[in-house]
């Protein structure tokens, strides 16, 4: 999950990093409130979307005084920027800036490790100069489960040649910063920018935080709020335990497997139909999660087929099938429906959805098959 | 398949045997021909499960039974715990079925099998199938086959679609000396390019079905070591339609800001010499192609 840049920054103070005052707010009255309450000026004000490019695209507003913070917030709220709607403001005090550094936590698929990533080139895209082997960009490995030693870090940062920047400081943030990677289980936790301030101090003026979903059962604070972030559908694929993601075409789509899921988009693309979601039942397949699953994929109207793969094992599939039954008799209209079923009483399953109208089944190991099937029926 | 992996030497456990997923697994890896010896639940010493003797410790299961092996059912929350125990048992195999498990988790346990010298399958696969000697893991046994002139392995990300691809593979009467799951998570203890090492030392293997995905690098990281290979290896890579930035069920099947994408694994892969196939029910006939 990403989390939002004013839950992560309060998230972070808790580790004792300097972040800028500054609060959350849902309409200008309230965030001219905030504004009055952090007091001096000028103000930041910023959309709270989870997407990055959010300052080019206007997101992003320095403000001389209350009046223009009411104005900036009316403006952002309640608009779409860069694919979401916005719903809420960051206000925040403007800091004076000397210079921006990068830093990042930031998970090395090479080396398996969490690695500390510092550039001292402000204003950069870190990813352009990571690709251009830029030196600019340095990477302290840390083995998995070590802690950071401060020393460590100081001395990496003396050999790194930041000796315009108290290192000293710098250290102190950026242990402190791995730390709460390590404790909120976050995939990645970037500040950019990392501002040294005119009076010398480090001010964390962005931040983007990734946690890793798998963590989420021992994050419960987290977890929550993932909780809340999520469409009704998206809360009741999460409560039947499958994995679900909404997509833009017409066809409904249900595997058992990721893979099988994947693979099946595949098919569907090569045939010139446009999958509506992709759905994997995972491992334990029941009647009542497949009745689940098919109402959910069923529910959006343009929804004209839908397309149902399972690679039983030693699931009994007989349950799985009298749950497609099931859901058939509550979902309105009759849109064609093949189902590839194998596994445990495979046999009994083909012949209690044989009997059903409009579904179509695939005795078969091939899913290309049931997806030509598919392709015929709905034209 | 060469005395690596799972073999008549094999003295395997079950750690997380009283669960229910765990029971049940185990009922089907005896079925299979499994030589499993004993399983581990903290707490439920001394109790009887299958017919296996269950001890509290993979210590007690080492000390008692000889155990030189694990099949892991232990919920996400527990299994980091359960795969250190393992390894610090000095186990030589270990297959980590469990998914869910944090990444930094898995990183840690990754990193202390490497110490210790220990192979560790997974997490979040289906583990492994030896036809002729049994499987640590979910694979059905049904879809298997081997004795036919020419055999390959198999290796893939995600259980199902491999299962879809062996199936395939024995319709069109292509036997199997092996199939391992390496898992769906971004980090995996056993990557690609090792199974396919193992798959080219097997004098009973002839050639190579990989089943790739979206996300990572895996497939690309395994090119150069493929380029050496004797054996030909064909591949199906999924996920070729798939829009990026959303994750497709398993943890590491996303596409990120310019990588992890399967046209850029396909590209790496063709010029390594593998043969792509665009569905699974094309591998059989391509591998047979390179075989002759």
């Amino acid at each position: 999950m990403i989390v939002s840049e004013d839950l992560a920054k309060r998230l972070l103070s808790q580790y004792g990093l300097p972040v800028p005052a500054g609060q959350a707010a849902q309409t200008p009255e309230a965030a001219a409130a905030i504004a009055q309450m952090l007091g001096g000026s000028p103000f930041i004000v910023k959309a709270l979307i989870p997407a990055g490019g959010r300052g080019k695209a206007g997101g992003v507003k320095v403000c001389a005084s209350i009046e223009t913070v009411t104005e900036a917030a009316y403006s952002l709220l309640s608009h779409d920027l860069l694919g979401y709607r916005v719903a809420s403001v960051l206000v925040e005090k403007a800091m004076p800036i000397a210079r921006e550094i990068y830093a990042g936590v930031v998970a090395n698929l090479t080396t398996d490790s969490f690695d500390l990533v510092v550039s001292f080139t402000g204003g950069m895209e870190i990813e352009n100069a990571a690709q251009s082997n830029n030196q600019a960009v340095w990477q302290l490995s840390v083995e998995p489960g070590d802690i950071l030693p401060r020393y460590r870090v100081s001395q990496w940062l003396r050999q790194i040649s930041a000796e315009d920047v108290n290192i000293e400081a710098l250290a102190r943030v950026l242990v402190a910063l791995y730390r709460a990677a390590a404790d909120l289980d976050a995939v990645l936790l970037e500040i950019n920018p990392l501002a040294v301030l005119t009076d010398g101090t480090l001010s964390m003026l962005d931040c983007k935080l990734e946690i890793d979903d798998n963590a989420l059962a021992r994050q419960p604070e987290l977890a929550e709020v993932y909780r809340q972030s999520l469409s009704s559908r998206e809360l009741r694929a999460r409560d039947l335990g499958v994995s679900y993601v909404p997509l833009e075409g017409d066809i409904g789509v249900i595997t058992s497997g990721a893979g099988l899921g994947m693979c099946t988009l595949d098919l569907l693309k090569l045939q010139g139909l446009v999958p509506a979601n992709f759905l994997d039942t995972g491992g334990g397949i029941s009647e009542s999660l497949v009745q689940g699953a098919l109402e959910l994929i069923m529910e959006p109207p343009q929804v004209r087929g839908a397309i149902i793969i399972l690679y039983g094992g030693i699931n009994r599939m007989l349950e799985a099938s009298k749950g497609i039954v099931a859901a058939l008799q509550l979902i309105p209209g009759a849109r064609p429906l093949v189902v590839k079923i194998l596994g445990n009483q495979q046999e009994e399953a083909w012949a209690m959805l044989e009997k059903v109208p409009n579904v179509h089944v695939i005795r078969v190991v091939q899913t290309e098959d049931a997806v030509a099937k598919l392709a015929e029926l709905v034209g | 398949m060469a005395t690596f992996l799972l073999d008549k030497s094999t003295r395997a456990i079950v750690q997380g045997i009283t669960g229910r997923v765990g029971q049940t697994q185990t009922h089907w890896m005896l079925a299979a021909g499994t030589p499993l010896v004993a399983g581990v639940t903290p707490g439920r010493g001394g109790q009887m499960i299958e017919g296996l003797p269950v001890y509290d410790t993979v210590a007690d299961a080492v000390c008692n039974e000889g155990a030189n092996a694990s099949v892991i059912f232990v919920p996400a929350v527990a299994a980091r715990e359960a795969v250190i125990e393992a390894i610090d048992s000095r186990l030589r195999l270990i297959v980590v079925i469990t998914e869910h498990i944090p990444m930094r988790d898995t990183m840690e346990f990754k990193a202390r099998a490497r110490c210790a010298g220990v192979t560790v399958i997974g997490p979040n696969c289906p583990g492994l199938f030896v036809p002729g000697f049994g499987k640590l893991g979910i694979m059905p046994a049904n879809i298997f086959s081997r004795g036919t002139p020419k055999s390959v392995g198999v290796v893939g990300r995600s259980a199902t679609l491999c299962y879809e691809v062996i199936a395939n593979l024995t319709g069109a009467g292509l036997g199997q000396t092996a199939a391992v799951g390496i898992g769906g998570d971004p980090v995996v203890c056993t990557e690609f390019i090792e199974v396919l090492k193992l798959f080219e030392a097997d004098p009973a293997t002839d050639g190579v079905a990989l089943v790739g995905e979206i996300g990572g690098s895996a497939e690309e990281r395994a090119t150069a070591y493929i380029t050496t290979m004797r054996k030909p290896v064909v591949a199906l890579i999924v996920g070729r339609a798939a829009p990026p930035g959303r994750r497709f069920g398993h943890a590491g099947a996303i596409i990120r800001a310019g990588s992890g994408g399967a046209d850029q694994k396909i590209k790496a892969l063709r010029e390594a010499g593998v043969t792509i196939a665009d569905t699974p029910s094309q591998i059989p006939g391509l591998l047979k192609q390179r075989l002759i």
